[in-house]
């Protein structure tokens, strides 16, 4: 009965009208029976021939994107805008910190901001919102800078020659 | 990293020895083969986003894979094939230096026609389907099923007569 079976998709085979699944099935049944005759013994020389075709691998290696140099580049562009806008939360806890002790005890002279610069107190309103502007402006301009290297990394091949 | 890439990595990951044996397969030399699997994954490479847009990426990088290899055919005029083959069809003083039978019938794979010898490979060898090998050859399912029938039948009576041969000389 089986081996019925097997000799009408062996027909098939040779007509090219069988599915993979019925051609692993042919190859099953000859590597699985000795008591073949000159027909199914060529065929089965001519799938084990092609089989062996299967092992050949390429000693070329295909173009693929440098995962490492990109995560790398990333990596330091989100530490620096990481630190860009850590530095502008703390220059605006000190700066709106103080305006808000301002206003809940107001002080004899005029209320307005203070900050420091390179450890020294600045008074002065306007020069500590001049200070404030450039700092908040920097990190900004570094902000949309990092944005746009982000945005046109390149992943580059590693040509293998 | 971008979803294009993922899937390019996944394709060429795929493809990769199947480009070098299609072209190994077609030109019977190692050194043309690398050269040839080498320009075909710089041009995946190049214009992965039209490869990826195709119904049948694979199949389309099997096509550049022949037509590449054709080209370097025809620049030598196929008169290495032979050289590199060492043998001639229909030899038979040659077919019972060979004790291999697997690799007497590459041997015969290696000899069909053109189109019989792409389909047979990327059929039996690569398991490819019908309508991939069609995208690949540029032609459609019934005529690379006829030609599959063909090149299953020449080969097999080509062992058969082999197999026939090395029984008389025992």
């Amino acid at each position: 009965m089986e081996r019925d079976k097997i000799k009408q998709l062996i027909d098939r085979y040779f007509d090219g009208e069988t599915t993979l699944a019925e051609e692993q099935q042919i190859a099953h049944y000859l590597n699985s029976h000795d008591d073949l005759s000159d027909e199914w013994r060529a065929l089965k020389v001519m799938l084990c021939a092609m089989t062996d075709m299967r092992f050949e691998q390429s000693p070329v290696e295909p173009i693929k994107p440098a995962k490492p140099r990109v995560a790398i580049s990333m990596r330091l562009w989100l530490g620096g805008i990481g630190g860009a806008v850590a530095a502008a939360i703390i220059v605006g806890i000190v700066i709106f910190g103080k305006s808000s002790d301002a206003e809940l005890a107001p002080q004899p002279s005029e209320a307005g901001i203070i900050c420091y610069k390179d450890g020294v107190r600045v008074d002065d309103s306007l020069v500590a919102r001049a200070e404030v502007d450039e700092i908040l402006g920097g990190v900004a301009g570094d902000l949309q800078f990092a944005m746009e290297c982000i945005n046109n990394v390149n992943i580059l091949p590693t040509a293998s020659r | 990293m971008s979803t294009t890439t993922d899937r390019y990595i996944e394709l060429i990951t795929e493809v990769k020895d199947t480009v070098y044996r299609l072209a190994l397969n077609l030109l019977a030399d190692r050194s043309e083969a690398e050269d040839v699997a080498q320009d075909v994954y710089e041009r995946v490479w190049r214009t992965r986003d039209e490869v990826l847009s195709r119904s049948y990426p694979r199949a389309y990088i099997c096509r550049m894979t022949r037509n590449l290899a054709i080209d370097r055919l025809r620049q030598r005029r196929d008169t290495a094939i032979s050289e590199t083959r060492g043998m001639s069809s229909g030899d038979g003083n040659s077919i019972i230096e060979i004790n291999d039978m697997a690799a007497l019938t590459q041997q015969y794979i290696a000899e069909l026609p053109e189109r019989q010898r792409i389909t047979i490979y990327m059929r039996d060898v690569e398991g490819y389907s019908f309508e991939e090998i069609a995208e690949t050859m540029e032609s459609d399912p019934t005529t690379v099923r006829m030609n599959l029938s063909r090149a299953r039948k020449t080969i097999r009576d080509r062992v058969l007569k082999a197999m026939n041969y090395g029984t008389r000389q025992d």
